[in-house]
C-alpha cells in the first residue's frame, strides 16, 4: 500500500472515530431523529469507504473529482467532523 | 411550512399586539445551537409589550454574551422574548422562523451589530465556517463570489432530504430556477448537481425568494464532478449551484415533497 493511500485510510479512521463519538453523544442526549439518522449514515458510509480504500476499490481521482464528503456531511454538521470531511476531500483531490 | 415575516406590519405596534391581532396563541422561535435547531414555544399571553424593557433585556443579554456567559445571555434573551423556553447551553446564532416574536428582535438586533455571539446577520443561519474550503472542494474553477446587495429578487430552488432544517439538512446549497426547470428526472438532478445517492434521497424541494436589495454573500458556479467512494459511479456535475455564507429561513416561500 502506498503512503498516500495509507494516509487517506488513517484520516478516514479518524473521521469514523469522530462520527461514532458524535452518534453516541446524539443518541445519549435523545437528539432529533434526523440528526441521529445522519450520524448513523455517516458512520456507515465512511466505514464502507474505508473498506473500499483498503481493498484498492476507491475510484481513481480525475478531473478534480470530489468524494462528496464535505458536501454531504456539511449538510448536517458544522464541527470537527465537517472539517475532517473537507480534509478527506482535499486529500483525495490533491494527494492521491 | 415556513411563513414569511411581514415586518412592516410590526412597525407601529408591539409584538404582543401584533400576535394578538393575528389571533395567535403561541409563537415559535428557533435557536440554532452549533447547527442544531432547538424550537422554543412562547405563550403570546406572556409576551412583553414594553419595548424599552425588552431592549434593556437585550442589553443585559449582550453583556452576558460579551463575558462568554451564554447561559445567562440566553436567560436574558428569554426575558426579552417573554419565553418560558428551556435553557440552551451553547449557541452561535439565534434566528426566528415561523410567524414569530423575533421579527421585533431582528429589528433591534440590527441596530446592535454583534449583539449575539457569532451572528453575522440577525435571523440567518451562519454557514461561513470553512466557506472558502467548501468552495475549493465542491465547485469547478471559474466560480464567482458575490458580496453585496441584490440588484433584483433572486429565486432559488433546493432539492433536499425530507428533514428539518438543522437536523439533517442545511440551507447552504441552492440552484437557479432555470436550472431546476431544465431537470428531466430525479436522476438528472442527482447527476447535474453531483449529489451522491448513498447520502439519502432528495425527497423534497424548497423554493426561496431573496428580495431585491438584500445584503447577501454567496458563491455561484458549476457543481464539481463527484465520484462515489462506495460504488465508483461518476456524478458529472455541471449544473449551476449557489453556496451561501448565511441564509435566512424566512426567504423560503414554498416547500413540497417529491413523489
Amino acid at each position: 500500500m502506498d503512503d498516500n493511500l495509507q494516509g487517506f485510510i488513517e484520516l478516514t479512521d479518524k473521521a469514523i472515530s469522530v462520527a461514532k463519538n458524535k452518534l453516541k453523544q446524539l443518541t445519549e442526549t435523545n437528539s432529533n431523529r434526523g440528526l441521529i439518522e445522519m450520524a448513523e449514515l455517516t458512520v456507515k458510509n465512511l466505514t464502507a469507504m474505508r473498506d473500499n480504500a483498503a481493498n484498492g476499490k476507491l475510484p481513481r481521482p480525475s478531473n478534480g473529482a470530489s468524494l462528496g464528503l464535505s458536501y454531504h456531511i456539511g449538510d448536517w454538521c458544522n464541527d470537527e467532523l465537517y472539517e475532517l470531511a473537507l480534509d478527506l476531500d482535499e486529500y483525495y483531490q490533491t494527494k492521491m | 411550512m415556513l411563513d414569511k415575516i411581514d415586518q412592516s406590519a410590526l412597525s407601529d405596534q408591539s409584538v404582543k399586539g401584533w400576535a394578538v391581532q393575528t389571533g395567535l396563541k403561541t409563537l415559535k422561535v428557533c435557536v440554532f445551537t452549533a447547527g442544531v435547531v432547538t424550537e422554543i414555544t412562547a405563550d403570546v399571553a406572556r409576551l412583553g409589550s414594553d419595548l424599552p424593557a425588552m431592549e434593556r433585556a437585550l442589553n443585559s443579554s449582550k453583556e452576558s454574551f460579551a463575558k462568554g456567559d451564554l447561559k445567562q445571555g440566553f436567560r436574558h434573551l428569554g426575558n426579552f422574548l417573554g419565553l418560558s423556553g428551556r435553557e440552551v447551553g451553547r449557541a452561535t446564532v439565534i434566528v426566528s422562523v415561523v410567524k414569530n416574536v423575533a421579527a421585533k428582535f431582528i429589528s433591534v438586533a440590527e441596530r446592535e451589530p454583534g449583539l449575539i455571539n457569532g451572528a453575522s446577520r440577525a435571523g440567518r443561519i451562519d454557514y461561513s465556517k470553512e466557506f472558502s474550503r467548501d468552495i475549493a472542494r465542491n465547485f469547478k474553477p471559474g466560480y464567482r463570489i458575490f458580496e453585496g446587495r441584490t440588484a433584483k429578487d433572486i429565486v432559488l430552488v433546493q432539492f433536499h432530504p425530507d428533514k428539518v432544517i438543522g437536523a439533517g439538512r442545511s440551507l447552504k446549497y441552492w440552484t437557479s430556477v432555470d436550472e431546476a426547470n431544465a431537470f428531466t428526472s430525479t436522476d438528472d438532478i442527482m447527476h447535474k448537481l453531483a449529489i451522491l445517492p448513498e447520502w439519502g434521497e432528495r425527497g423534497a424541494v424548497s423554493v426561496a425568494r431573496i428580495p431585491k436589495g438584500t445584503e447577501v454573500s454567496y458563491c455561484v458556479g458549476i457543481a464539481q464532478l463527484k465520484k462515489s467512494p462506495l460504488t465508483s459511479e461518476v456524478f458529472r456535475g455541471g449544473g449551476k449551484q449557489y453556496l451561501f455564507k448565511d441564509f435566512d429561513p424566512s426567504w423560503i416561500v414554498e416547500r413540497r415533497t417529491l413523489n
